[in-house]
């Protein structure tokens, strides 16, 4: 627990390093060398506000002052305050990714076990192909080709954001009707890879010796697969789902982008593109923090699902 | 008689609306039959914040400018006229404005709006305590007295031609009443204000959602008369594709620039139009002119009989532009019609290279004094015409012996490098100019950027006396007629010292609904006449 700290300490020397020493500069995002409108503005005394005129050590004093008294620092861009920004983005990122995250292992799971148990059979390989393509289509094609299809040709659902300027639906079935498409993008690429995941992971669990001897004493097939290998599958599985924390707060950069949703992805991104250095160290903390707290959530339920893992005694 | 019945009649209104003293009259020629409806129109990136000056990101200045009134307005051809001043008068000798603003204007709260609101403005724009990064378009400004509530004068420190197309037309006023601390309300980021303005402007903020869309309503007691749209809404779309997708499926009205793949489509859709329209721009392929290469004038016009702009004209813009000369544009005074672009032509190309002492070397690469000619064409990645246009060039330099190679950056990195002068070559544009197009900034030797890119727009380091006169002589002159050959004598004596390649000026293509009508594109913007633009009934 408590070799959280330093860890999330050094990834924050680490982030911020790199991020300062990366080219580019913040100023850049108040001038734009092509219009009219932006030529004569003072660098010097927005270098100076910033406060990037100073040694990175300086600056890095500065932003870990800020974050031990539980602040993340104001936007370089706007001047809101980084906490405040990430906040208002956490409704419509938890909803996407949980939608997402939700419909897909509901959807891969049954998928892994049916095809672990039956093996190279037609279903079978028509889910690994699937999958396949599920893994390696780009998801900003992908997207497109959705959008096209079912809010283009069919109209039947609404292009991009996450809510219509004026409607009379009541406000969750307005959310409800955009969040289909980009959620349903989202989940055919988790759907491939959790699916993947299971079948390896049941796979393994079938060939093995208490498989073959529950099978021995008469268990009924159903009970084997169900009781016996199912639960054992699943371990993987959740550290999986505990690595999915991270994801379900850190939205989806791509989909985000191309269904214009409203979400963490896009405030990342967006402030990576101008070099806003406050939002992305925040970003990325909060992103580490949650990884971390992944992990642990991840280990406590092996606990609970595997009785055979107890913590605190050797 | 008749006619002097009409004069009577119409001082007598005259005197009626002076004594009402509200001018609650509509613009001429408005028509209430064509009032109502919304309009949803797009952006790539949110707005930053609604505080006039504070922010330079087009979304934020294009939402602004329906918030907001300046005194001067300027009307289709980039000429003076009357804004939230109804008439101004000028004393050359003591270099004073006064301007006589229009009564009973209200804000969008109710107050009423006053020459304290003007001073308190321009105080936020000149003081230097203020973090508007534009002071140096305010610098001119002496002082700013308030003469009585509708008068208020501006001392000049010097001559400013553009004085009323400059300042007094940028400058937006915002309300004092909503800045009790002055200043220190001003410079605060993330107050009330800078996400719920008030303006005096033909739209009234109503609503905006963080990366979603932000909403404007009509504003029914505008003193110009009321918009005939209920409702303007900009929706951030943050892909052309989507942006694209979005007009044919009619969920957005209004695109003011369409990507030229996606042109076709949009003119096969029976429900939408295109509009194809000048945009006072220039794009070009620069270079540092103190990079030793670029140091003898042979070089550089080498570089420009090597450029095909036919090419890009008519295979990259599919048409849709003019062949570039110099940095002016066909469609303004200033620019010389004398001046020719140059032709391609690398028989001149190969000769004025070898005239300037570089010579074919064993390996076909031209060398002079041991030294290899070698350059780098970049450009900013996710552009898709620069790249093309980088490649025209470089194929027309390899065949001349040059070892030339294209490449991209990410823009922010292109920036920072741009800046410093430490690109060969980089393909860029300059727009968002009118008839009162102003070029000290980009080549006056006083804005050449230092080594750390600071210090001014000059990135291409041009420096000759004789442009530095042009360009101030021509801030001092009051004839515009005067005015414009001076800029057109610059424009030669630019294109003649090929200071850089300019390529070409882009037509652009916006594409609405069929039925959104009224909207007039002035070269400075798309939003220039929003509160005309009206839907058929």
């Amino acid at each position: 627990m408590l070799q959280m700290i330093p860890l999330l300490f050094i990834i924050s020397i680490v982030s911020f390093l790199l991020m300062t020493m990366a080219p580019g500069d913040p100023t850049a995002m108040f001038q734009n060398p092509e219009s009219v409108k932006s030529g004569k503005q003072d660098l010097t005394a927005i270098r100076e506000k910033l406060g990037v005129d100073k040694p990175i050590y300086v600056q890095y004093e500065k932003w870990m002052k800020l974050v031990l008294q539980g602040d993340l620092g104001y936007s370089f861009q706007d001047g809101r305050p980084v906490l405040q920004k990430i906040v208002e983005r956490i409704p419509a990122t938890l909803i996407l990714m949980g939608t997402a995250i939700l419909i897909s292992f509901l959807i891969a799971i049954p998928i892994g076990i049916y095809s672990a148990v039956r093996q190279y059979s037609p279903l079978d390989n028509t889910f690994t192909f699937l999958s396949f393509l599920g893994i390696s289509i780009p998801s900003f094609f992908f997207g497109l080709m959705v959008m096209l299809v079912f809010s283009l040709k069919l109209g039947w659902f609404p292009v991009s954001n996450m809510t219509s300027d004026e409607t009379n639906l009541p406000n969750s079935v307005d959310i409800l009707y955009h969040l289909i498409l980009p959620a349903s993008v989202l989940a055919f690429g988790l759907v491939a890879q959790y699916a993947r995941y299971m079948r390896s992971s049941m796979l393994e669990v079938i060939h093995q010796d208490y498989i073959r001897t529950a099978r021995a004493k008469g268990v009924a097939e159903g009970k084997v697969i169900f009781k016996h290998a199912v639960r054992n599958a699943m371990l993987p599985i959740i550290t999986l789902l505990g690595f999915q924390l991270p994801h379900l707060f850190g939205g989806a950069l791509i989909i985000e982008q191309i269904f214009a949703w409203p979400g963490m992805g896009r405030l990342a991104i967006g402030s990576i593109f101008v070099r806003d250095y406050q939002v992305i160290m925040g970003v990325t903390m909060v992103t580490a923090l949650l990884v971390v707290i992944g992990n642990l959530i991840a280990d406590i339920l092996y606990a609970v699902v595997d009785p055979r893992i107890q913590y605190g005694k050797t | 008689m008749i006619k002097k019945l009409t004069a009577i009649a119409v001082a007598f209104v005259l005197i009626l609306s002076v004594l009402s003293g509200v001018s609650t009259a509509a613009r001429s020629g408005f028509d209430p039959s064509k009032v109502g409806g919304k309009v949803v129109l797009t952006s790539f990136s949110d707005a930053v914040t609604m505080t006039p000056l504070r922010a330079n990101d087009q979304a934020s200045i294009d939402i602004q400018g329906m918030i907001f009134d300046s005194m001067v307005r300027t009307d289709f051809y980039g000429q003076p006229v009357p804004g939230l001043a109804q008439r101004w008068t000028y004393d050359d000798k003591s270099l004073t404005y006064t301007f006589y603003l229009r009564s009973g204007v209200k804000w969008h709260d109710g107050k009423p709006f006053t020459a304290n609101d003007v001073k308190f403005s321009f105080d936020m724009y000149t003081n230097p305590k203020t973090l508007n990064t534009y002071k140096a378009d305010y610098a001119d400004i002496q002082s700013i007295s308030v003469v009585n509530d509708l008068t208020i004068k501006f001392v000049l420190k010097k001559k400013n031609v553009f004085f009323l197309t400059g300042p007094a037309n940028d400058g937006w006023i915002f309300p004092q009443h909503l800045f009790p601390k002055g200043i220190d309300d001003y410079n605060a980021d993330n107050t009330f204000f800078s996400r719920h303005p008030i303006g005096t402007g033909p739209f009234m903020f109503k609503e905006w959602k963080t990366d979603e869309r932000v909403v404007l309503t009509a504003n029914k007691s505008y003193w110009n008369g009321r918009p005939y749209l209920d409702e303007v809404i900009t929706r951030i779309l943050p892909d052309n594709n989507v942006e694209a997708i979005n007009l044919l499926k009619g969920d957005v009205d209004f695109v003011q620039v369409i990507a030229p793949r996606t042109i076709a489509q949009v003119e096969k859709d029976s429900d939408l139009k295109t509009v194809v329209y000048d945009y006072g721009r220039f794009d070009y392929i620069g270079w540092n002119n103190d990079n030793p290469l670029f140091q003898d004038k042979k070089v550089r016009q080498a570089m420009n009989y090597a450029m095909d702009r036919q090419a890009v004209v008519s295979k990259i813009m599919l048409g849709r532009a003019y062949m570039g000369t110099g940095p002016m544009h066909p469609k303004l005074p200033q620019e010389n019609p004398n001046v020719k672009p140059y032709p391609l032509d690398l028989n001149k190309a190969a000769q004025l290279l070898a005239d300037a002492g570089w010579k074919k070397g064993s390996d076909g690469i031209l060398e002079k004094d041991g030294k290899k000619f070698e350059v780098e064409i970049a450009y900013n990645n996710g552009n898709v015409t620069r790249p093309k246009v980088a490649q025209i060039l470089a194929q027309n330099l390899k065949k001349l012996g040059i070892k030339a190679s294209v490449r991209g950056y990410e823009w922010s990195l292109f920036l920072d490098k741009q800046q410093k002068g430490e690109l060969d070559m980089f393909v860029l544009a300059w727009g968002g100019y009118d008839a009162t197009v102003e070029h000290f900034g980009i080549f006056h030797s006083s804005a050449i950027p230092d080594k750390d890119g600071k210090g001014g727009n000059n990135t291409w380091h041009v420096h000759y006396a004789k442009v530095d006169q042009l360009l101030e002589a021509y801030l001092q002159e009051s004839d515009a007629s005067k005015r414009i050959k001076i800029y057109q004598e610059l424009h030669a004596f630019l294109a003649d010292e090929a200071v850089a390649i300019f390529t070409h000026h882009p037509k652009l293509t916006a594409g609405m609904n069929k039925n959104l009508l009224g909207v007039r594109i002035a070269m400075s913007g798309p939003y220039f006449n929003v509160e005309d633009w009206y839907w058929k009934k």
